[in-house]
This record gives structure tokens, sequence and C-alpha cells, in this order.
């Protein structure tokens, strides 16, 4: 859309709105991509269930995104449960209750810390591969020659590594809760001196299955996302290893953006599902 | 009357029929009716600067642009009307050789050949290999030297080579040639010269050659066209060409006599 304010000398009144104007392209240029990225997973949903089914191809992927990232996730991991715990310890010992380090560190991890981190680890690591590989094959009109064979690039490309990141996170995010539960275990036990007995008590009582679930479920929607997201941008990169270069960084940014957006919605969605209990005001007191 | 009927017996029927085609992308007209006929087994070459329209028509031959108005029809069928399944069906009887060759660059040479058999057709590891072998030999390649190795590392003639033996994999009727000499030595653009006439000689493939390159296009083309703006301002073989008074063909001859003097 032209606007006066686009002319070479607009008036005055134009000159003085070009930063709403600016904002409102923006704000519909957004809405558009949005618009575009779910019409993509759209066409990738409907292909999902049309064979051939590519097993080999799936294979690949899920052994790229898990071994891939497995090292930094254990890494992370690992180094989250302990500056947690660490963090923990010092506010805990306030109150005297350094041996409740395990559960609060651990809640932290199951619910929200692992999927979130594993999330922005894979992005790192394998969406901006995602981006940068599809980009190429966009540049080098490989995607078009996949065309001309009559092949769908969609079922081809994009839906093997959406349903391999999808089934890859969560068991990275529980590798990310052990790794982390190392971590919190080392600062509680080795270094504050908390029994090993109340520790590991006090974490086996203060957590349940449904906090472990809700990162497992969080991880399968960031996992889709990073995928979906970075196979489109690398879908739509133009323009030579500049715009490759571009969308592998867009496709790292929206998806650790997304997955910062998408924690709190699934959080707000999933709790009276997952701990209807606290809702219905019957909340198990745990015994001390 | 008598004449008449053995005239139109002796010609070949056509491959392509492109009625009166217009294309737009927003306010600007690319395709401004074109009207194309393509005899079956003929090479023709559509020559034309850069942005005149020329890959645009390309794509709507390869069914991957639908018209704003006219009609395609190839071997018997209007792609104009055509759902994306039987695009897809159509687009297994074509088969593009693309600028730089586009082969997948993470599958070694074997693979790249043997992709297209492999999603079509139910072969056994035998028949695959005696397949991709032949259509490796067609263009003078040696499966066995060139088969495990991956595109980056042949010459971009071989990857030609490869390109082309990938594109007739499935035994097209219709080769599209998306400017097959550009940026090539004149060694090499002579090879895939003989490699565009190789291909019409032993497999009797119609094919459609885009280019700019008026030397190699005078070379193989048994049917010349030449687009500017959108619209074809000359047809017909080397001397229709040669004797154009249009101002663009003639300004484009000139640079060309200039720079091979």
């Amino acid at each position: 859309m032209t606007l006066p304010s686009d002319s070479e000398n607009p008036p005055i009144q134009w000159r003085l709105l070009a930063p709403v104007v600016g904002v409102g392209r923006w704000s519909l240029e957004f809405i558009r991509e949005f618009g575009r990225v779910l019409l993509f997973a759209w066409a990738t949903l409907l292909q999902v269930f049309r064979g051939p089914y590519r097993a080999k191809e799936f294979f690949r992927h899920m052994r790229e995104i898990g071994f891939g990232t497995l090292f930094i996730v254990v890494f992370t991991g690992f180094f989250t449960g302990l500056v947690f715990g660490l963090q923990t310890l010092i506010a805990f010992r306030r109150f005297g209750a350094e041996s409740l380090v395990g559960p609060a560190t651990m809640l932290a991890l199951a619910r929200e810390l692992a999927p979130v981190l594993t999330g922005m680890m894979v992005a790192g690591r394998s969406g901006s591969g995602m981006a940068t590989e599809l980009g190429t094959m966009r540049v080098t009109e490989q995607i078009d020659a996949l065309e001309m064979m009559a092949v769908s690039p969609i079922h081809y490309l994009v839906v093997p590594r959406v349903i391999a990141a999808m089934l890859m996170m969560p068991f990275l995010c529980a590798i990310f809760d052990g790794a982390g539960f190392v971590g919190a275990y080392i600062m509680g036990v080795a270094r504050e001196g908390v029994d090993p007995g109340i520790f590991l008590a006090e974490t086996w009582y203060g957590l349940d299955p449904p906090d472990f679930f809700e990162g497992f479920i969080k991880a399968i929607f960031f996992g889709g996302t990073i995928a979906l997201v970075s196979c489109y941008k690398g879908f739509n990169a133009k323009g030579g290893a500049r715009g490759v270069g571009l969308a592998a960084t867009q496709a790292v940014v929206i998806s650790s953006v997304s997955i910062l957006v998408g924690t709190y919605l699934i959080t707000e969605l999933l709790h009276p599902f997952l701990y209807g209990y606290i809702y219905f005001d019957s909340f198990p007191q745990v015994q001390p | 009357m008598t004449d008449a009927v053995v005239e139109h017996r002796t010609e070949p029927p056509l491959l392509i029929e492109v009625k009166e085609l217009k294309k737009s992308f927003g306010p600007q007209q690319i395709l401004k009716g074109i009207d194309l006929q393509i005899p079956q087994g003929s090479v023709c070459v559509i020559l034309g600067g850069s942005g005149m329209g020329k890959s645009v028509l390309l794509k709507h031959l390869a069914g991957l642009l639908k018209p704003d108005s006219g009609q395609i029809m190839v071997d018997g069928e209007d792609l104009v009307p055509m759902k994306d399944k039987q695009l897809q069906s159509y687009r297994r009887k074509i088969g593009k050789v693309f600028q730089e060759g586009a082969l997948f660059d993470s599958m070694n040479i074997f693979d790249n050949v043997a992709f297209p058999l492999r999603e079509h057709l139910q072969l056994t590891n035998d028949e695959l290999r005696e397949k991709v072998a032949y259509k490796l030999k067609l263009f003078s390649l040696n499966p066995s030297e060139v088969g495990h190795k991956f595109p980056s590392e042949l010459s971009g003639g071989m990857r030609k080579r490869v390109a082309l033996a990938r594109a007739v994999a499935l035994d097209p009727k219709l080769l599209l040639y998306d400017e097959p000499t550009t940026g090539l030595d004149p060694i090499t653009t002579d090879q895939v010269d003989q490699l565009i006439l190789h291909a019409k000689a032993e497999l009797g493939v119609t094919s459609v050659v885009i280019s700019h390159d008026i030397a190699s296009a005078f070379h193989i083309a048994d049917q010349l066209l030449f687009i500017y703006k959108g619209e074809i301002v000359v047809r017909g073989g080397r001397e229709d060409i040669l004797n154009c008074e249009h101002p663009y063909v003639h300004q484009f001859l000139e640079t060309w006599r200039q720079k091979n003097r």
C-alpha cells in the first residue's frame, strides 16, 4: 500500500506519522508471515499420513537431532542443575530448608527449564542446520528439482524433520532432567552436606508424574515449532549465501521467541488438566 | 486437396500448443499473449534477454505456474485446469535440466539418477542398477567411475551430464532446459549442445531450451523464438532471426557479432 508518507517529500503531518505507519506496516507483515507459517504447518499436516513413508530419512533426522544435540543438552542440563541448586541453596539457607534444594530444582527443571533450554539448544543447533540445508537447496534449485520430479518437497523434506523433532525432544528433555538432577545432587549433597537419603526422599515426594508430563508435552510442541519454523524459513530463502544465512538466523530467533511465548501459553492451558486438584482445592499435603 | 493431405501427414504431430498465454505478477504483465507450437521430437530454443519472460514461460510448460488466461496443451492434455495431483502425474512425463544442474549434493551420483526411479517405479536393486548405468552411459559417463562420487567432486560439464541423465531417468516425452550453457567455457558449451542433440537423436525426446547464447541456439534449434517484454517478436529458423528488423533483436545480434568478431 502506498501512502503519502512514501513520496519523496511528504507533507509535514505524514512525516510526523511516519513511526505509526512503520509500526502498522510491521504489524501487518507480522500477521501475514504468521498466517503463512500456519498455512505451511497445515500443508505439512496434510502430508503426514500420506505414503510413501520415508523411514530412512526419518531415522537420519532422528539421529541428527537426537545425537547431534545430546552432548550440549547434557552439558547445559548439568550446569543448569548446578547453578539452580546453588541459587536455591542461598535462598533456602535463610529458612534452614537446605534439604528442599532437590525438589525445588527438579520442579523448575521438569516443568519449565528442561523443555525451554532443550528447545533453545535444538533450535540453535538443529533448527539453524535445517534452515541452512533447506535454504541452500532452495537457492541451488534442488527444491524445484524435487517438484519437477513429481515429488512433494514438503513430504520429502519437511515431514520427516518435523516428526523426528517432535519425537526426539521429549527424550532430550528427559536427559536434561537427569543431567540437571546430577547437578543439583552434587550441589546439595556434596557441597552443602545434605544427607543423601533426605535429598532423594524430598525429591521423590516433592515431585509428581504430571510435573514431568508438563515438560514432555511442552518439548513435543517445541520440537514441532522449531522444525516447522526452520523448514519454513529455509524453504523461503532467497538471494544466495546471504539469504541462506538470514534464514538460519531468523529460524533460531523466531524459534526461541516462540518457545518462550509458547511455554507460557501451554502452562496456562495445561495446568487445569494436569494439576486439577490444585484448582479443586484438594492439594495432597506432603508429609515431612 | 491430395497434396495438402500428404503435406499434413509428413509433419510430425504437435507435442506442445500454447494459445494466448497471459500472466501478470501484480501490476506487471510478464507474458502478453504467447502463441507457441512445438512438434514432437524437435528442439525449440526460446531466446531473449534477462527478465523478458523466458523462465516464466518455461515454468508454465512445467506446470509450476498457472496462467491468468490462455491454454497450454501438452501431449493432448490441457494443463490449465489441472489440479495438483494431475500436475504431479503430468510432471512424471517431463524432465528439466537446471542451469546449475540442481543435483542433490547430499547424495552420490548413483543415488541422484536413481532418485526419480525409486520414487515412482517399483524396481528391484538389480533393475535399478542396470537402469541407472544405462542412463549414465547414454551421456558417456562410466557408472563404476562416477557412481560413488558426489556432485561437488565433478566438473561443470560432468555435472551437466549427470543432470541430463537424471532428467531422462523416467523416459520423459519433453525435456526443458533452463539456460544450459550459461557460465560454461566454449568447449563445455559445445559438449552440452551435443548432449541436447544426442538426447533428441537417441531418445526422440522433444526439447525446449531457454537461452541467451545465440551461437549455441543456432547450432541446436529446429525452431527459434525471440521473446521481448513478454511477446514473441520473431520466430522461425536461423535466417529469420538474422534478418529480423525488430530494434531489440537487432541490437542483441549486433552486440553478439561485435563480441565474436
